[in-house]
């Protein structure tokens, strides 16, 4: 290696000549991009939270002052030569004119070396010139074909009012590369795969997400006809007139009922209900007073209650109960009468007092300490990962150090024993400045330095009409719950990198939230009426790639408590949860670790952290095998007091059964073709033992079909 | 070693000149025996200063592109200088004093020496960032013996009155102590919570050994190596990054990232006094022997002369 030095000295003589005269080098402005478009401070690389061989770099440039300090400053200044700039290190690695773990970054002789070099000559200077203001991405979207060459842009705007193309420094990265081909130095892509694509844009701290559409088929999808309850379904069919994507038919009358059944109430309709809406459902606007009964209902209250309470959750501290009874009891009360989700977040951002007695002062007790409460409280009620900025900026998002640990410096003032109260003296120390945090609402502004209590002023940000997070953060969890996903996914990581699939129908969801008073009941009820959500979940040839589009409804496994509730309605015996009553249903518990073999096997999620991630997983292979195998379901079919043998007792006959049971647990009658199945099958049967065993070999395969484990 | 000597007048030769900004940051200082001239070395290479003046008399020629650190033998007639060329090579060159002629070299590190102690009259302790403290003869350049066992860079190097007992102390923040003769490890002494630049003996004790070490955490520590034992620490405004006992062994001064040097008194572990010596980091200080003066070094080439007794009472020189 250090035979090539002669050479370089020789090459540097003339690469020194030529840009003898050149312009000034701006260490944030030109540097910061050329360490990023070379991958020096990716994660991988030098932007790792531990650096790499010593040298670390903030992430993607999120901190240009602490960049400069290590480049020039750290270890005495070794990495940069001002007397001999040449022989800088920083340009030695990167180079591989010494051995570099990164191999070589970039030649001597290139833009990004001699930049370097230049700067070092000129002083290596920390100050810069100028202020990014803004950078413009063209085109932000475009449809296009297959592919068809599509020339991105990067213009960055500076504080002087001047402009330059930044397109060869500014990264453009796809979400999945396999889709998107991008040359790195010109920007040109081309899309590879049908689909919708986001390809991240990154220059200095601004992040663009570019969207790439490339329609599903080449036919148009004219759905012009389709029916359209409200701006839920003008959006939806919108984007897929765009993907070319057809729709599935309208669900059936029976599938509809269950689905919102499940949906609403979290349990099966009886089989009363399902026989006198049959008759029914083919009457207008039958599934809308449906959907009007069913968000009026007790079980509405029960099952959403849950709902709030894995979000919020809610679970006892040890042998400390009563907290989270009166939590639970609390948010009852507040899904009972429809309370503003505004005034439930207020409440409980605001609280204080004794957490055995004043339910949401035990938001307070959910998580361990004051940097815990920030990311929870972010994820909650902002859908943002402020906990990626706890190390460093966040770096596809506008957090900052500051902003996490300055939300964590408002809860480090809050004392969270049994009696829940302000602690003067509280605080989390900055991890950059090792002094103590000031207390700041995220992204907006610091507090005040002797702000004694900085939670009332966080209460009103994030819940002001005009607050670009909270809304669209619990409607997309609505949407979810309802739809199996997300317009933004995962729902606690809204950023701009993470565009949602519908932007527009998410503005108009969290506008129409707010102007309804932030009613869950309502935005669940329209989100229920309409015809997005009536599709059938039988997808067509056509859209049967469709994973997020809405063309079809999505099959999602019923929830552990709602699928426990589920086997107990339909066999007719109950389960028993830890020392609850027996009859208590699983959606009611308060305690999501009481004791339950069939709650363990369903795979519940206990409420230690997010119960989100945990909804899509539910119990996974060890919950089939057990379905299919273990005693889950063998050891209560045939009990005595059950569905089954009370059908029996009741000398119904055979078909009467079947049907029966469709009902409970189908929420439909055996069509045509099966009932000719199960009548050849009954044919044969001569003994009423041969029938028991029929019966219930009948019943363990009506509960294990994918019809019954999943609402649909 | 004569194609590397060309090569950096080479280089010396163009850029010196090209250069536009600032001057390489001063990266060691210390006062020669007789307290009558200012060593500084930097990337500019090894500069000899009067005193009181600050008036640059003469340049000693190194070989080493980045030089970090200096040292007077015990005898007052040998300066060790130490650096070397990043990621490549570290060296230690001895020159005589004053004459400044070279009279031994060393480069059995892989990395750059940042720090030196003498041990002796003979021998060079250098602490480099290839993870080592090497003990090496001064005039022949043998290495005698190698200490591994810092998990990542070693930035300081000293010896106790007993010269068979060494401290190193570096980027993984811990401090080490090592039987110099044998090489054995005899503790780690690890509560610094991040990469530590410095360590001072104390010279005036009378007790057990007092070792102060300098960290990013903004920490001084006091510790008494023999032992094991962390006595107390003070904490400062900003890092430390170079730190020396007054002559009497009541207060450390410490040369620090805002461009101040603090006084910490270490009985009391309090800051009695401060000073803005210069704008930016401060890399390096040194005590004047007899006059009760400091000298400091840092970014742009700085070198600055300050009172102690102006620093005590917050005045400045």
């Amino acid at each position: 290696m250090k035979t090539q030095l002669p050479i370089i000295t020789f090459c540097f003589v003339i690469a020194a000549s030529a840009y003898a005269n050149d312009k000034p080098v701006d260490f944030e402005n030109d540097l910061i991009p050329l360490f990023t478009k070379n991958g020096c401070n990716a994660g991988a690389c030098h932007g790792a939270a531990i650096g790499r061989g010593g040298f670390k770099l903030s992430l993607y440039g999120g901190d240009p002052r602490s960049d400069y300090r290590a480049v020039v400053r750290q270890l005495e200044g070794r990495r940069v030569n001002l007397a001999a700039p040449g022989q800088s290190l920083i340009v030695l690695k990167p180079t591989e004119h010494v051995e570099h773990g990164g191999g070589t970054v970039f030649d001597y002789e290139s833009e990004s070396a001699q930049l370097l070099i230049n700067w070092i000559r000129q002083g290596a200077k920390e100050e810069s010139r100028l202020r990014l203001t803004n950078v413009l991405i063209e085109p932000k979207k475009s449809v296009t074909k297959l592919g068809e060459p599509i020339e991105l842009k990067a213009v960055a705007k500076y504080s002087d009012g001047t402009s330059r193309d930044v397109t060869r420094w500014t990264i453009f990265k796809a979400e999945d590369s396999s889709a998107v081909e991008i040359d790195a130095g010109s920007g040109r892509s081309r899309v590879l795969r049908r689909g919708r694509h986001v390809v991240v844009a990154r220059f200095l701290n601004a992040v663009v997400p570019i969207e790439l559409v490339v329609p599903l088929t080449e036919r148009t999808a004219d759905l012009a006809d389709e029916p359209q309850v409200s701006f839920i379904d003008e959006s939806v069919v919108a984007t897929l007139e765009t993907l070319g994507l057809p729709v599935s038919a309208r669900a059936d009358a029976s599938t509809f009922l269950r689905r919102v059944s499940l949906d609403l109430t979290g349990r099966l309709p009886s089989p009363e209900t399902v026989r006198v809406h049959l008759q029914k459902d083919t009457q207008e606007n039958v599934r809308a007073a449906l959907v009007d009964e069913l968000l009026r209902s007790d079980e509405f209250t029960e099952y959403w209650t849950l709902q709030l309470a894995k979000l919020l959750r809610v679970r006892p501290r040890g042998n400390e109960r009563e907290g989270a009874y009166a939590y639970h009891e609390w948010l009852a009360e507040q899904v009972a009468a429809d309370a503003s989700y505004k005034k439930l977040a207020q409440a409980l951002i605001t609280s204080s007092g004794d957490s055995t007695t004043n339910g949401p002062v035990n938001f307070y007790r959910t998580v361990g300490n004051a940097r815990e409460q920030s990311e929870f409280v972010s994820e909650l009620f902002m859908g943002s990962r402020l906990r990626c900025a706890n190390c460093h900026n966040h770096p596809l998002d506008r957090w900052t150090q500051d902003d996490y640990h300055g939300l964590a410096a408002i809860f480090a003032k809050v004392e969270s024993g049994q009696i829940v109260k302000l602690k003067a003296d509280g605080e989390v120390i900055h991890p950059r400045t090792l002094e103590p945090a000031i207390q700041r609402i995220p992204g907006e502004q610091f507090l005040a330095e002797d702000a004694a209590d900085g939670r009332e002023q966080l209460a009103d940000w994030l819940t002001s009409d005009d607050n670009p997070y909270f809304a669209k953060a619990i409607v997309n969890r609505l949407w979810k719950r309802m739809m199996g996903r997300g317009l933004v996914e995962p729902a606690d990581d809204f950023r701009a990198t993470n565009p949602s699939t519908h932007p527009e129908l998410l503005n108009k969801l969290a506008a129409d939230f707010i102007a309804n008073e932030y009613s869950l009941r309502h935005t669940l009820g329209l989100i229920a009426r309409s015809e997005t959500y009536a599709r059938s979940a039988d997808a067509t040839l056509a859209n049967k790639d469709d994973d997020r589009f809405y063309s079809h409804a999505a099959r999602r496994p019923l929830e552990p408590e709602v699928l426990a509730d589920a086997i107990s309605d339909v066999l007719g015996v109950a389960e028993e949860y830890g020392s609850e009553p027996v009859g208590t249903r699983a959606v009611a518990l308060v305690d999501p670790t009481a004791r339950s073999k069939t709650l363990d096997i369903l795979g519940r999620c206990g409420r230690e952290q997010s119960c989100e991630n945990a909804a899509d997983a539910v119990g996974g292979l060890p919950r089939k095998l057990h379905l299919l195998n273990g005693g889950l379901l063998n050891a209560r079919i045939g009990a005595d007091t059950g569905r089954l043998a009370q059908l029996i007792a009741q000398d119904k006959q055979p078909l009467e059964i079947i049907e029966e049971f469709y009902v409970a647990a189908l929420s439909r009658r055996p069509s045509a073709q099966e009932r000719r199945h199960w009548d050849q099958k009954l044919v044969s049967l001569t003994t009423a033992k041969a029938r028991q065993e029929f019966f219930e070999d009948f019943v363990w395969g009506l509960m294990t079909c994918d019809e019954f484990v999943t609402n649909h | 070693m004569i194609f590397r000597g060309l090569e950096r007048a080479v280089w010396l030769g163009l850029f010196a000149v090209c250069a536009q900004g600032s001057e390489p940051p001063i990266t060691d200082v210390g006062f020669a025996p007789d307290g009558k001239s200012v060593v500084a070395c930097s990337q500019s290479g090894v500069h000899v200063f009067d005193w009181p003046g600050l008036e640059r008399k003469r340049t000693i020629v190194s070989s080493s592109p980045n030089l970090h650190a200096i040292g007077f033998s015990p005898n007052g007639r040998m300066l060790a200088v130490g650096g070397g060329t990043p990621s490549e090579e570290g060296t230690v060159e001895v020159f005589s004093w004053p004459g400044g002629e070279p009279i031994g070299r060393s480069a059995g590190h892989t990395d750059s020496v940042m720090a030196i102690a003498w041990r002796g009259d003979t021998t060079v302790a250098s602490a480099s960032l290839d993870k080592t403290v090497i003990l090496t003869d001064a005039i022949s350049g043998r290495a005698q013996r190698t200490f591994t066992g810092h998990s990542r860079g070693v930035a300081s190097v000293c010896f106790l009155k007993d010269p068979n007992i060494m401290v190193s102390a570096g980027i993984d923040q811990s401090l080490r102590v090592w039987n110099a003769e044998s090489g054995e490890l005899i503790r780690g002494l690890a509560i610094h919570t991040m990469r530590v630049h410095d360590l001072a003996l104390r010279s005036a004790n009378d007790g057990l050994p007092m070792v102060a070490s300098a960290s990013d955490d903004r920490s001084i520590r006091l510790w008494q190596p023999t032992i094991g034992r962390m006595v107390r620490f003070a904490r400062l405004n900003a890092k430390p990054l170079d730190i020396e006992w007054l002559a009497d062994g009541s207060r450390i001064a410490a040369a620090c990232t805002d461009g101040n040097v603090y006084i910490v008194n270490a009985d009391t572990v309090e800051v009695t006094g401060s000073f803005e010596a210069m704008k930016g980091w401060a890399y390096s200080l040194a005590v004047h022997p007899t006059d009760g003066t400091l000298v400091v070094g840092g970014r742009d080439g700085q070198l600055k002369r300050v009172n102690v007794n102006a620093i005590a009472s917050h005045g400045a020189e």
